[in-house]
Order: C-alpha cells, then sequence, then structure tokens
C-alpha cells in the first residue's frame, strides 16, 4: 500500500519526462533546418549595426540579394506592407529567422522618422523620398517598426531563433 | 506594461490626438510566442500534475499551522532588523523616492529619457514584486509612504475605526487604478503623467493614514505594501512575531493569510491585469483595436482590462460556488477561505510575463541613474550604456515562462488540497477540489496561451 502511493508520483514523473522526449522537436530548431532562399550565410560575413553600437544606417544604396525584401506604404494613414512582393494583412507581422538579413523600405506621404525598436534604427521620413534602413536580425523577440512622432505601429517583426 | 518607450514623442501623444496605435515595451520589444509543442507540454505537465496530486497527497493537512522555521543567527538579525539599518534604509529610500519624483517633474519629458517610467514600471513594480515573492517583506522598511508618515508624525493614533467591511478593497481599487494607468493610459509612461500619478497616491496615502492609523492603512489601503505583503508569503524568509528574521520553506506562508474582504478581488485583479497586459499583445487584440486611436484606444482599453479582471473572477466564482454545492456550504467564505491558493499562480503570471522585461527592459535604467533627468549628464559614468537585448535566449525565455506557470500551478494545487483536507472530511475533500482544479487548470491554459501568441 505505501509503494502505491509512491508509484503514482513516479508515474506522473515518467510520464512527463517521456512527453517533453516525445513533444520537443528532435532536430535542430525548424527554420534553420529547412532551406530557405532568403537565409543568409554566415554571420557576420557583412559588417552590420550590433545592439551596442546603434548607429543609425539609413541608407539609399541597393541592399544585397540575401536580404529579405520589406517595403512599407504609409498612405492618408493607411499602412501596406509587402514582404518579397507579397502583400501581409495588417497588422502586419513579418517573420524573420534570428540572424537573417533584412532591407526596410519604407514610403510615405507625411514627414516623420520610421522607427525600429530595440535595433534602435531612425530613418528620416519625407513625401515622395523612400527610406531604406538595412540590418542584421541578431536580436530575437516581437520588435515594433514604428512611425515614431506618429506613434504609429507600421509592422511588427517577429524574429525567431 | 508594455507601453514605455513607444511614447518617445510623449509631448505630441498628450497634445494631439494621434495616441499610439497598439500595446508596446519599453523600447517596443515583446517576447516571442512560445512554440506549439512548449505550450502543449506544458497544458499537459499541469493536467498530469493535477491527477497525481488527487491521488498522491497527504491525507493530513501539512502546512495549516505554519512551517516552524529557523531563526538567523544573531549578526545576521542585526543587519536586518537592527535600528541603524531601518534608519539607514529609510533614509535611502527616501531620497530615491525624491530623485525619481523630481525627474518625473523637471526630467526630460520623453519615457526613454527619464529615470522615472523605467524606475516606476520595472524596478519597483516588477523587481520588487520578484524580491518579495523570493526574499521577504521588506515593503515595511522601504516604503517612502511609511517613512514619510512617521517622520511628519501622521497616524500614530486612529482617529476614526476602519470599517472591517472595507478589507483591502481601498487597496485593490488602488491597485487597479495603477494598472489602469500602465496598461491603458495613454499618457501611463509619460513622466508628468507620472508625477501626478505620484503625487495624487501620496496624498491619498496620508489621508488614510492619517485618518485609520499607519498601521491600519498599510494592510488595506496602501495597495503596494498590500500586493508586495501578498507575495511575500511565499518567501523563505519572514519575520516571525518576536519580531526576530527566520528561515521557512517556500509557500509556508501562505496558509495564514487572513480572510478578509477584498482580498478575492485584490487576487483577482493581479491575475486578470497580467492576462490583460499578455492578451493585449496578441495578434487577436490589436486586430480588433487596429482602427482605433487616442481616445478610442484608452476606452477599449480600458473596457479590456475590466472585462479580463471580472471574466477572471466569474470563473473563481463559478468554481467555488460548485465546490460549495458539493459541501453544502455559502460559496463566499470559501470563495475567501482558499484564495491564498491563487496567490502562487497569480506570482507565476507576473513572472512569466516580467521576467524578461526585468532583465532586458530593467537594463535601461543602469544608464538612466547616471542621467536621471536627461539633461545628459554622466554622474556614475554609466550614460552610455545600451540594453544587452542578447542577454537572454528567446528559447531561454520560453523554457522560464513555462516552467513559471507550471510551478505556480503545482503550488496552487499543493495549498488547495491541504486546506481541502484541513476543512472537510476526506472525502468531501476530495470532490470539492475538484473544482478548484478545474479553475486552476482554466487559470494556467489561458497563462499559457497567451504566452504562445493567444
Amino acid at each position: 500500500m505505501r509503494a502505491a502511493r509512491w508509484l503514482i508520483p513516479l508515474g506522473g514523473a515518467v510520464v512527463l519526462v517521456g512527453l517533453f522526449l516525445l513533444l520537443r522537436p528532435t532536430d535542430e530548431p525548424e527554420p534553420l533546418a529547412t532551406p530557405s532562399p532568403t537565409v543568409t550565410g554566415t554571420p557576420g560575413a557583412t559588417p552590420t549595426p550590433t545592439p551596442a553600437t546603434p548607429e543609425p544606417t539609413a541608407t539609399e544604396t541597393p541592399t544585397g540579394q540575401d536580404a529579405l525584401e520589406v517595403e512599407i506604404e504609409v498612405d492618408e494613414g493607411g499602412v501596406e506592407v509587402q514582404v518579397e512582393d507579397q502583400r501581409v494583412p495588417n497588422p502586419a507581422t513579418i517573420e524573420v529567422t534570428q540572424g537573417q538579413r533584412v532591407s526596410l523600405r519604407v514610403e510615405a506621404d507625411v514627414t516623420d522618422h520610421v522607427h525600429v525598436h530595440v535595433y534602435d534604427l531612425l530613418a528620416d521620413l519625407t513625401p515622395g523620398r523612400r527610406a531604406t534602413i538595412t540590418f542584421r536580425a541578431n536580436i530575437p523577440g516581437v520588435i515594433e517598426v514604428e512611425l515614431e512622432d506618429a506613434g504609429q505601429l507600421l509592422a511588427q517583426l517577429e524574429v525567431r531563433p | 506594461m508594455r507601453r514605455l518607450g513607444a511614447l518617445a514623442g510623449a509631448a505630441a501623444v498628450v497634445a494631439t490626438t494621434a495616441g499610439p496605435a497598439a500595446a508596446h515595451g519599453l523600447g517596443g520589444r515583446l517576447d516571442l510566442p512560445v512554440p506549439m509543442w512548449l505550450f502543449v507540454y506544458g497544458a499537459a505537465a499541469a493536467v498530469v500534475i493535477s491527477f497525481v496530486a488527487l491521488g498522491a497527497l497527504w491525507k493530513e493537512p501539512r502546512l495549516e499551522d505554519g512551517a516552524p522555521g529557523r531563526i538567523l543567527p544573531g549578526f545576521l538579525q542585526r543587519v536586518m532588523t537592527g535600528p541603524v539599518p531601518d534608519v539607514v534604509v529609510r533614509a535611502l529610500s527616501s531620497a530615491v523616492f525624491v530623485l525619481v519624483l523630481a525627474a518625473a517633474i523637471a526630467g526630460r519629458d520623453e519615457p526613454s529619457r527619464n529615470l522615472a517610467p523605467v524606475f516606476v514600471y520595472v524596478w519597483f513594480w516588477v523587481g520588487l514584486a520578484f524580491a518579495h515573492a523570493l526574499l521577504g517583506n521588506w515593503w515595511a522598511t522601504l516604503s517612502p509612504w511609511d517613512t514619510l508618515a512617521r517622520f511628519l508624525g501622521i497616524g500614530e493614533r486612529t482617529r476614526r475605526p476602519y470599517p472591517k467591511a472595507w478589507g483591502v478593497w481601498p487597496g485593490a481599487i488602488l491597485l487597479t487604478g495603477f494598472l489602469w494607468m500602465e496598461l491603458v493610459s495613454p499618457a501611463g509612461a509619460n513622466p508628468r503623467s507620472l508625477a501626478w500619478g505620484i503625487g495624487v497616491y501620496t496624498v491619498i496615502t496620508m489621508a488614510g493614514m492619517a485618518t485609520f492609523g499607519r498601521e491600519q492603512w498599510n494592510r488595506s489601503g496602501e495597495a503596494f505594501a498590500v500586493y508586495f505583503g501578498l507575495l511575500s508569503r511565499m518567501a523563505v524568509l519572514a519575520r516571525r512575531d518576536d519580531g526576530r528574521v527566520m528561515l521557512r520553506p517556500p509557500l509556508s506562508g501562505l496558509p495564514g493569510l487572513e480572510p478578509r474582504p477584498g482580498l478575492v478581488a485584490f487576487v483577482m485583479v493581479i491575475i486578470g491585469s497580467t492576462t490583460f497586459d499578455g492578451f493585449s499583445g496578441t495578434s487577436t487584440w490589436l486586430s480588433w483595436t487596429g482602427g482605433l486611436s487616442g481616445m478610442g484606444l484608452a476606452v477599449a482599453g480600458t473596457a479590456g482590462l475590466l472585462a479580463t479582471i471580472l471574466a477572471v473572477s466569474m470563473a473563481y466564482v463559478l468554481a467555488m460556488g460548485a465546490a460549495s454545492a458539493v459541501a453544502r456550504t455559502p460559496w463566499h467564505p470559501l470563495a475567501v477561505r482558499f484564495v491564498h491558493s491563487l496567490v502562487p499562480i497569480a506570482f507565476a503570471y507576473v513572472a512569466a510575463h516580467y521576467f524578461s522585461y526585468l532583465l532586458l527592459e530593467g537594463q535601461g535604467g543602469i544608464a538612466l541613474l547616471s542621467d536621471p533627468f536627461g539633461f545628459g549628464w554622466d554622474l556614475l559614468g554609466t550614460a552610455t550604456r545600451a540594453i544587452n537585448f542578447t542577454l537572454l535566449s528567446a528559447v531561454a525565455i520560453w523554457y522560464v515562462q513555462v516552467f513559471a506557470i507550471v510551478a505556480g500551478h503545482v503550488a496552487g494545487v499543493i495549498l488547495a488540497h491541504d486546506r481541502s483536507v484541513a476543512a472537510f472530511r476526506s472525502s468531501l475533500a476530495m470532490r470539492t477540489q475538484y473544482a478548484l482544479l478545474a479553475v486552476m487548470v482554466l487559470f494556467t491554459m489561458t497563462g499559457l496561451l497567451i504566452l504562445s501568441g493567444g
């Protein structure tokens, strides 16, 4: 009888361990295992801003071919987001693999700033002129891209390991 | 909680109707949703543990009398309870209070450049919650309001007897006000709004202490004293009645929680507000409120916060109704008697939602300590310290979150079981537990569901 009382927690523990082993993804994290055209090569191959030195990299230069292309258009308060030329429904969530390069191109009909939070990257926006922010997504999390002065959410970057 | 920093142009937010579009974090970061497999695992673990607990836990109460605890050695007693450390800590906490209030009043009007928002919402609200749940009740000494009242001689005597029926209702209402400001108010992270908030709360606290006595208000109306006091009952350190500090098993202070009016509401406010905070970051909420801004968003947020607290309360009341039908006793005393078992679940919610917030966004306070007013100072040489967001990996955050929720569930089940066997005959005890267990599984599932992105 006494042994039986210990069997229940023991059985529970076995079930818990077994479930963990069963449910846990067997391989490496999925996104890395599946080959994707947007995943970059070796991290650090190109110089990127690190979180320690958050220098704004608002550039007009064309980006590398391997970067995830994100286009954001702000028109009369409405936001339209395209990832690799595919329209994303609002509120836009953009899935990014940690370590991947991202190229954000933003066009707006207002004068404002586009702000990638956490990475702390800022670029000026003026009507009729496209701003581009290119960076390597090294920080995991759900990151906000915001129209800074208006306080309007443009998109969320979901940077997954 | 999740709105700091997003309001970088805080003055603009106040002045114009263009409010923030979404729930925000300090610096605009949210935790990644927990992966599906881990959600399933956490949920399964909670159910398995619940059944094991029903079958295998003790049949005689073991926790009800409180653990005897072990008295700490003399020098530690002197450090923790001596008159000199007491004065030093009170002086320090008062100085910090003055600094934060001054920064809120006169510092730069930008949440990310001012010490007050990160101090109040991360270091104080989240940091002290962790400190109290793990290390015991320090608020009695840390509270700047207690020190201020002592200094001014306020509340030494009771002018009016405290109405017994009020219980901790004043604390629950004031806590809801603080949480509304934090989670809903469009200007909640604005330093000037914070200054008003601190000022109003200080006046209310002094009035309450002057009317009903300092001690009485500290245990009834001072929301943070009630909150930290509740959490500290889980802690391994506690003061005995004779004032000496003892080491005791975790959770062992909770069965001694005095049942008072409003206690259920207080715990429901903690669980409901954390649930709402998590929910307001999900795409569901964002799509509901996508077209709203300014006032509309504030109204929706207010409704959402109150509705979540109400829904959580309803779930608990229904469960207690079922239990009372089984035990043939009125439900209300039962609800009060068992609410202590929800305190670990409430803390688990807080821990799961805010631990990365404390360790990542909280780092922002290190730089601001050197430049509390945002005037470009560098008092401690830390002003240029950037936040290291890679301190915690996404996977580490997921494991901690799911572990916290499941551990809170286990603690809740154990406490509820012990109270059941103490309160009822064993056969009845088993059956009253089903209802409680059901509501705990519900809370745990909800907590996990929101972590996984709702």
